[in-house]
């Protein structure tokens, strides 16, 4: 007896699909979720405790910041800057996964890119698309 | 990134660094300007008719920044397309492609210059289908939906394929609130009647018609519950010779039931024109005969 039978996907595609989850994966190594106020995503940007973020997100001085390893720990609010949308949230922590840095300089449109974050206090979600154009 | 990955994202760059030049701004409403495509490369160019919301002073942006006047040869806004001319020959039109190849999950991307530089979002094929008529009665040869994200300024633009062939035009114009793309068959075809007549021709009629229900004995003897009550004949029109009156109700054209006003739009598609059609009219509860000389649709009507 042998089980159903499933599609295999051609090798080409299967591979995209896995890279997909593979680079989603690991951009999420970093991702922290910001849950005061404005609920939104963060980014670790510096193993020994800094945190990046949107101003319109991190409102107030003390921030409730949920790590990548699910730890929940308060941080602070070290700058903002309005006009960039960026605020820096610092938290009491080291040792933590820093992003990988990308360089945007030499995007072309049609890359592919991903975005990430926690819509509707859905964790960890993922959507994927490409450049749409560069100014 | 993996390099499956990797691969697959500096092809879909090439792929629209390939097609640039083939993307053209098109300038013809107060808005956002929105997109064309590169047809001949002797200076065809086809766009959606939505976007254009004047006849003259429509402004085509080129790929090296340069933007040069174009004149309307003519619009369908049935199937949402219009032909613009520039001068010159630099055009580069994109390869076409017919469906035959294309298949549900297909990699697509849309293409848009509303500004200077190229545009692209990503999709995939979502949904091909049989022809089907707009709700402005025009003819489309496939239904083709792809899952693309259409920005401000994409109608008009192209629906390439991951080599970068022409698949359609995108529109958000035809149906609400989705992008379709109208085929490489259907623009072969809109276009070449353009760039002969200026308009698309369709049988007119020069008649206001509803739906309405047929008598019972009729509509058994008919096999057809309903026709088309005639609410207006326009003076001279063809219906109006044939002496089509108020009250009359429309039940077959050219041997075609006509049920529903979706089925007279398609009786006076294609070669209509010009040709003299039998008519089955309901007057006075009785089956009558008329023949009515299909005329040429007024631009505009």
């Amino acid at each position: 007896m042998t089980g159903p039978r499933v599609h295999r996907m051609t090798i080409t595609a299967d591979l995209f699909s896995e890279g997909l989850a593979e680079a989603i994966d690991r951009g999420g190594r970093s991702l922290v979720h910001i849950q005061d106020g404005n609920r939104g995503a963060g980014s670790v940007w510096h193993a020994d405790g800094l945190i990046v973020t949107n101003a319109h997100v991190a409102r107030g001085n003390s921030i409730r910041v949920t790590l990548p390893d699910g730890r929940q720990v308060r941080g602070r609010v070290l700058a903002r800057e309005p006009d960039l949308d960026l605020a820096a949230i610092g938290v009491e922590e080291t040792g933590l996964p820093a992003a990988e840095l990308g360089d945007s300089q030499g995007l072309r449109p049609g890359e592919m890119v991903m975005s990430m974050g926690h819509p509707w206090g859905v964790e960890g979600a993922a959507t994927a698309g490409v450049v749409i154009g560069l100014g | 990134m993996p390099d499956t990955l990797i691969n697959v994202s500096n092809d879909l760059a090439d792929t629209v660094a390939a097609a640039d030049r083939g993307v053209l701004r098109v300038d013809g409403r107060h808005r956002v300007a929105a997109t064309g495509v590169a047809w001949t490369a002797d200076g065809v160019i086809v766009t959606a008719s939505h976007v254009l919301e004047r006849d003259d002073s429509i402004e085509v942006g080129l790929p090296d920044g340069e933007s040069v006047t174009a004149t309307l040869v003519g619009r369908d806004p049935t199937t949402d397309l219009a032909v613009l001319r520039v001068e010159g020959d630099g055009l580069a039109p994109l390869v076409r492609s017919d469906l035959d190849d294309t298949r549900v999950g297909n990699l697509v991307l849309a293409l848009g210059r509303p500004g200077k530089t190229v545009m692209a979002t990503l999709g995939i094929v979502s949904a091909i289908g049989d022809a089907w008529r707009t709700r402005a009665g025009g003819s489309i040869d496939r239904y083709l939906q792809p899952d693309v994200a259409m920005p401000p300024g994409f109608s008009g633009g192209p629906l390439v394929d991951s080599a970068g062939k022409l698949l359609g035009l995108t529109s958000s114009g035809l149906v609400r609130g989705i992008a379709v793309a109208v085929p490489v068959a259907t623009l072969e075809r809109v276009v070449e009647t353009l760039l002969q007549h200026g308009h698309v021709r369709r049988g007119y009629l020069g008649v206001g018609a509803q739906i309405a229900r047929l008598p019972d004995d009729l509509a058994k003897e008919l096999d057809q519950e309903t026709g088309l009550l005639i609410v207006s004949v326009a003076s001279g029109s063809p219906a109006g010779k044939a002496g089509l009156v108020l009250g009359d109700s429309l039940v077959t054209l050219d041997g075609i039931p006509v049920r529903q006003l979706d089925d007279l739009l398609g009786a006076l598609a294609g070669e209509a024109v010009g040709k003299t059609m039998d008519a089955k009219i309901v007057r006075g509860g009785a089956l009558q005969q008329v023949a009515i000389s299909i005329g040429d649709r007024p631009t505009g009507a």
